[in-house]
């Protein structure tokens, strides 16, 4: 389902947000820090350890949707799909959060001009690994085009 | 509501970092997309342009209930709001701050049939929790209001520019002025033509190229927006905004070519900020003063209102000395001879009869009035070795087909003197006295017109 060059912009340092909705239908916006593509249909998204909102609306059978963007370009896919499970982040999870970071404040360093060092205040402290199954992609590059529904990104 | 006030997030609304909103779906499917702008609107209130993102739309009229993330960009302090949609404006004052966004947008990008405000959703906010985050180490980033006056440094400002005698030390008081006393290190001063279709730079301060003689077409671009509009264009995001544009516009098939200048309009490398204040005189448009910096989000409202204040002044000076230039007698020395030429190398000057454009040695100088003000000067100076000329008498030529009203002569004749000067030129221009001026020439002369 996900081809090998939409693979490695998942897995770079695009900027991830995360939206997740409350058993009562309260929408809640967070954001990722760093992804691995499990399988052609599954991700692995590491959230803050704090986010306690977006866990409770994972774990409570709650969807999720991630949208990716490349910094310099603001090319944009958003996937929605659903929780299958969670687990502490591991040491190959913390190595792709620096890995995430490093590429992702360069590029918001380069594009925009903002420091790293106020970037960096974002970080947070500790991680959780939440395993989703992916169902479906959308354009989300700003434009008119914004929304469209995609097969194969 | 926590502590926290939607007042109190003022500099997160000034789009320096992207705003995020999350919405869901009646069957609980969230969306997650990224805002062009959220604009304060009222201690309770914010405001989001509707233009592209259509799915958020949907959902919003199943669930009015949304999640935005925004970030001060000074500290990076980040904010979740919680926030219900209330309604949609298609007029009125939030609208037209949204609109004069899109517009800005639309000036940078260039195409203008893409950027459409379609309306403003108003949201109530319920709710605003301060994201966790790590220690700020050292100083707060870009510090803000650069321009923050006294009313003492403003009289200053004011004194210095009523003492100047001429359009050119007067044009020259006000950029060095906006430095010294307000630490605007980057400006510009544009004059309105005399057709009123363009606005020509006549001084600047503070770029690696004066740029003068550049010109922008009023109603392109965010300075000659500010002209059409005859309001002040306040921006802090210029680098995330131009990103945007281009990336809409490359998206649709409506690209517009952009406009081709002579002169490159003097620009920041990095430029973020800028602030386009039309300089008003009797409710005509004068020109416009532009200040930027490299800074995030460095202007803001009160830097408006002290802009706007100096511009009035400006444009109010520059009315008065057109006016008493109009109507004195000149006076001062006279030299009837042409000094000899220093160098003997000759100077080729070709000058365009269709335009005006005028080329010293293969190289491009300036074009329209001022190039035709040249090549009279240059013309007399070689058929009759005269130097010494009168403004009454040089406005009087018919070949500079000046208009009969508001002929802007002495702010034309200010612009070639600062061109010849900043290019270095072997050909000056220097002034004897009230309305008198003699051409100083160092070098022999091989003029050339083209038809």
């Amino acid at each position: 389902m996900l081809s090998a060059e939409t693979k490695d912009f998942l897995e770079s340092g695009c900027a991830l947000i995360v939206a997740t909705v409350s058993s009562s239908g309260e929408p809640f916006a967070t954001r990722g820090w760093g992804l691995f593509v499990i399988d052609e249909g599954r991700v692995r998204l590491l959230l803050d350890e704090r986010d306690e909102r977006a866990l409770a609306d994972l774990r409570h059978g709650g969807r999720v949707a991630i949208t990716a963007a490349h910094v310099p370009t603001l090319h944009s896919l958003q996937m929605k799909g659903r929780f299958v499970r969670s687990e502490p982040a591991d040491d190959r999870d913390r190595q792709k959060v620096m890995d995430y970071c490093d590429n992702f404040f360069t590029d918001i360093e380069n594009t925009d001009g903002q420091p790293r060092r106020l970037l960096e205040r974002l970080v947070p402290e500790g991680y959780v690994a939440c395993e989703l199954v992916i169902e479906e992609f959308y354009d989300q590059t700003p434009g008119p085009g914004a929304g469209a529904s995609l097969v194969q990104p | 509501m926590t502590d926290l006030q939607v007042s109190d997030l003022h500099v997160c609304f000034e789009g320096a970092v992207p705003a995020v909103i999350a919405t869901a779906g009646a069957d609980g499917t969230p969306n997650i997309t990224y805002l062009s702008r959220v604009r304060f609107v009222d201690s309770e209130r914010i405001a989001l342009s509707n233009q592209f993102f259509s799915k958020t739309a949907r959902n919003l009229a199943e669930n009015p209930r949304a999640s935005i993330l925004v970030i001060d960009p000074h500290t990076y302090d980040e904010y979740r709001l919680t926030v219900v949609y209330e309604r949609t404006d298609r007029r009125g004052p939030v609208f037209e701050r949204l609109h004069t966004d899109v517009e800005a947008l639309k000036a940078l990008g260039g195409a203008a049939s893409v950027f459409k405000l379609r309306a403003a959703d108003i949201y109530r906010v319920l709710h605003i929790e301060s994201v966790p985050k790590r220690p700020l180490q050292g100083e707060p980033g870009d510090p803000p209001n650069v321009g923050e006056a006294s009313a003492a440094q403003l009289a200053d400002l004011t004194a210095r520019l009523s003492r100047c005698a001429d359009l050119d030390t007067l044009v020259s008081a006000t950029v060095d002025g906006l430095a010294e006393l307000f630490g605007y290190q980057h400006s510009v001063l544009l004059l309105l033509d005399e057709m009123g279709t363009k606005l020509y730079t006549i001084a600047s301060r503070g770029y690696e190229e004066q740029g003068v003689g550049s010109e922008v077409v009023v109603g392109e671009g965010i300075i000659g927006m500010a002209a059409a509009r005859g309001a002040p264009i306040r921006l802090g995001n210029l680098r995330q905004m131009v990103k945007y544009g281009q990336t809409v516009v490359r998206r649709s098939s409506a690209d517009d070519p952009s406009a081709i200048r002579d002169i490159p309009v003097p620009i920041l490398p990095k430029v973020q900020s800028r602030v386009a204040v039309p300089a008003l005189a009797l409710g005509q448009l004068v020109g416009v003063l532009v200040v930027e910096s490299e800074q995030l989000v460095a202007f803001d409202a009160n830097d408006e209102a002290l802009l706007t204040i100096v511009a009035s002044v400006v444009a109010n000076a520059i009315e008065a000395e057109r006016t008493r230039a109009q109507t004195t007698v000149a006076s001062g020395e006279t030299a009837a001879r042409a000094p000899a030429p220093v160098s003997s190398a000759a100077t080729h000057v070709r000058f365009y009869t269709a335009d005006g454009s005028t080329f010293l040695d293969g190289d491009y100088l300036i074009k329209g009035v001022a190039g035709r003000i040249l090549w009279c000067l240059l013309r007399q100076y070689e058929d009759e070795g005269r130097s010494d000329f009168s403004n009454r008498e040089v406005r009087l030529d018919p070949s500079l087909e000046l208009p009969e009203f508001r002929d802007n002569f002495e702010s034309r004749l200010i612009l070639l003197k600062r061109r010849l000067d900043e290019r270095d030129s072997p050909v000056r221009i220097e002034k004897t006295g009230r309305g008198r001026f003699r051409v100083v020439v160092e070098s022999a002369l091989r003029l050339e017109s083209v038809d």
